[in-house]
């Protein structure tokens, strides 16, 4: 039996070693335990099963590379082998993260729209840049999500499965999560893969209903038979929103979430989940979107998330789309908005202009400017220590330097420092 | 909560997944067995509501049929893990286990049983509880049953109490394989195994859990019988508890019975 004892020291491959205190938790795969490491608590995975050579060598080779974003809770060291088995070390789960589980039995809630959309933004940085390290996850499901529902913080776990991209550690993944090609068999887990299970995630935790269970899906009496499983997740899948394809629509009464919410999120949001899920990029892996695409509509998306106006609640003020009203008062917004680079930002009093969507900073919270209102005009107020530039219509610029601010009128540009040059239409 | 609000919130919608208890109460299960078999079941509820709770993707509620010269369901209709209240089982009469087959059979049936829930059924874990062999004709009804999609796709786990009169080749007709027939030899394995099986089948049967290549190496997920009797027995080679109960075919055990004096 691989367990291990309370008391029990297992040696690590830093040269240190880990004192089990406690066991936190059992899964299928192993048990998490509370170790002390050079008198610091955290968390050791020890599996059932020795897990093999392979894949115990993947473990240390990503202990060496190291966590390619802070939200992973990376594997820190690997244990040396005892009783027939192996295990690795990570930091402990802080107690204000809930699983993202707990968000799909609504025993977790996101405090506002703010944080839900910061957990979306975290969740595909921190996969971009597992990605760009030419890594795949592979079993990306709600079982490896922790999210702080306060601020949308969250830190992703279980990553023994990381592997370089096309390498597969074993795993297939979780049903209603599995991409339709590994569903079928027809391959393995790999970046694309991720892809599809990132999509599913990101669907769940904005409209909070899953993409693929529609009335199509209630129709069919057993979804773990494997065979009906296949039919249902697999190339004939479709999406609860499929333009043309109907068959699987959300049901009233069951599926309320997402009947309340599709049209309350901006329709390019909703337009993006139909091409990522579509028949065609169901079969074809290429053409579902990357992380990085998702993460600039998101951030189109925050950037539009405003206070009414009229009412003063926050809506979605999407005017990309035309006459865009309140998704609480029902009545039209018209103002105007700042065009720059692939955004398009609405200005409503108070509103903040990130520094990533008119330059390259990469801090997604860092501020370059607010909207403030002078005598019932629109102006834009420059917050941040780089000079802007305005343009006038003439020809004639002016420098907009901390503090000041300038007329959003049409016609009217602006360049943000060294970065992209925007114009209020 | 604000009229109209936009982002007000339902729990998304789950499945829900039957753990269904066949538990004989013939005679000769009287005294220390059906004693033992409701407190473990009860018991083990309390594991099972616990699973439930916190599982995203199913709920799990619980039906249970008892079975001696005939046949009677518990509550009409399977009731919420959490909240089921257990009624303790008297022993008495035959073992119409045919019956049991019969009217479990009736019951796995969208149209007119137990699996037209609204947000949709997933297959279900049916435990059998036995000390003997049936008293009736129960080939024919479990012929039937296997014809049952539901029970197809189901986990089907039986419990043999005692090696005296049960047939481990009886209950593997039902399961389906004999290493999902477990034998005990006395009221302690049996509050152990009951517990074990329980959990184990729901877990398994209720969750849509991650998923590794199955041992040939073919890329097919393994499906929910053979993940609960591998799960099973893990736990019967390692838990202490356990390594007295024979799996299938074993008589290891053989003749250990003590199920007097409780």
């Amino acid at each position: 039996m691989s367990e291990l004892k309370i008391g029990t020291i297992v040696k690590l491959s830093t040269g240190t070693s880990a004192k089990v205190k406690q066991e936190l938790g059992k899964g299928g795969q192993g048990v998490v335990y509370l170790v002390e490491v050079s008198g610091k608590k955290m968390a050791l995975k020890w599996y059932h099963k020795h897990p093999g050579e392979a894949f115990h060598k993947n473990l240390l080779n990503n202990v060496h590379a190291g966590a390619p974003a802070s939200n992973f809770i990376w594997p820190l060291a690997v244990t040396e082998e005892m009783n027939g088995s192996v295990g690795y070390v990570m930091e402990l789960r802080p107690k204000e993260y809930q699983d993202m589980s707990k968000f799909i039995l609504t025993h977790a809630k996101f405090a506002d729209v703010h944080a839900q959309l910061n957990a979306c933004l975290q969740i595909c940085t921190a996969f971009q840049k597992l990605h760009i390290r030419g890594l795949s996850y592979q079993d990306m499901n709600d079982g490896n999500f922790f999210i702080n529902p306060k601020t949308g913080d969250v830190l992703i776990c279980d990553n023994d499965n990381v592997a370089p991209d096309k390498t597969s550690m074993g795993i297939l993944g979780k049903a209603g999560y599995m991409a339709p090609e590994v569903v079928e068999g027809t391959t393995m887990p790999n970046r694309y893969t991720d892809y599809y299970s990132l999509a599913v995630c990101l669907f769940i935790l904005i409209y909070m209903n899953r993409p693929f269970e529609g009335a199509w899906h209630l129709a069919c009496p057993c979804d773990n038979n494997p065979e009906m499983a296949k039919k249902l997740f697999g190339f004939e899948s479709v999406f609860i929103m499929d333009p043309t394809n109907t068959k699987n629509r959300p049901v009233p009464g069951v599926h309320n979430n997402v009947i309340r919410r599709w049209g309350v999120y901006p329709s390019f949001l909703g337009k993006a989940f139909c091409k990522t899920f579509s028949s065609g990029a169901i079969k074809d892996p290429t053409q579902r979107l990357m992380d990085k695409q998702w993460y600039n509509i998101l951030l189109q998306i925050r950037s539009m998330y405003a206070r009414c106006p009229h009412c003063g609640k926050e809506t979605f003020i999407d005017v990309m789309a035309g006459n865009p009203h309140c998704i609480f008062c029902q009545k039209g917004i018209a103002v105007p908005s700042l065009k720059v680079g692939r955004f398009t930002i609405p200005l409503v009093e108070k509103q903040t202009i990130h520094s990533c969507l008119i330059s390259d900073e990469q801090d997604r919270d860092a501020k370059a400017g607010e909207v403030v209102m002078k005598g019932g005009a629109t102006g834009l107020k420059n917050t941040s220590d780089t000079p802007w530039t305005a343009m006038l219509p003439d020809g004639s610029v002016r420098v907009i330097n901390k503090g000041e601010g300038m007329p959003a009128k049409p016609g009217l540009k602006v360049r943000f420092g060294q970065g992209e040059t925007g114009e209020f239409i | 909560m604000e009229k109209n609000n936009p982002f007000e919130l339902d729990a998304v919608p789950r499945r829900v997944m039957p753990l269904i208890f066949l538990v004989d109460t013939s005679g000769s299960m009287d005294g220390a067995k059906i004693a033992s078999l409701n407190v473990a079941v009860q018991e083990s509820l309390k594991d099972v509501g616990e699973i439930s709770k916190n599982n995203s993707d199913a709920q799990i509620k619980v039906a249970v049929l008892e079975f001696s010269s005939g046949t009677q369901w518990m509550y009409p209709q399977p009731i919420e893990s959490e909240s089921f209240k257990w009624q303790d089982l008297q022993a008495s009469g035959l073992t119409s286990l045919g019956a049991a087959y019969s009217e479990l059979n009736e019951k796995l049936s969208k149209s007119h049983g137990f699996m037209a829930e609204p947000t949709g059924s997933r297959a279900p874990a049916i435990i059998l509880l036995t000390d003997g062999q049936p008293t009736d004709d129960y080939k024919h009804p479990l012929e039937k049953l296997k014809g049952n999609p539901w029970f197809k796709a189901g986990v089907k786990v039986a419990i043999a109490i005692g090696d005296a009169d049960t047939n481990v080749n009886i209950l593997a007709e039902f399961t389906g394989n004999k290493e999902a027939v477990l034998t005990v030899h006395n009221v302690d394995q049996l509050k152990k195994i009951i517990k074990t099986v329980s959990v184990t089948a729901s877990q398994v049967a209720s969750q849509s859990a991650s998923v590794g290549v199955s041992g040939n190496g073919s890329t097919t997920p393994a499906d929910a019988q053979s993940q609960v009797v591998s799960s099973v027995t893990n736990a019967v080679d390692t838990d202490d508890a356990l390594k007295n109960v024979d799996q299938g075919d074993s008589t290891a055990n053989s003749g250990t019975d003590d199920w007097e004096n409780w």
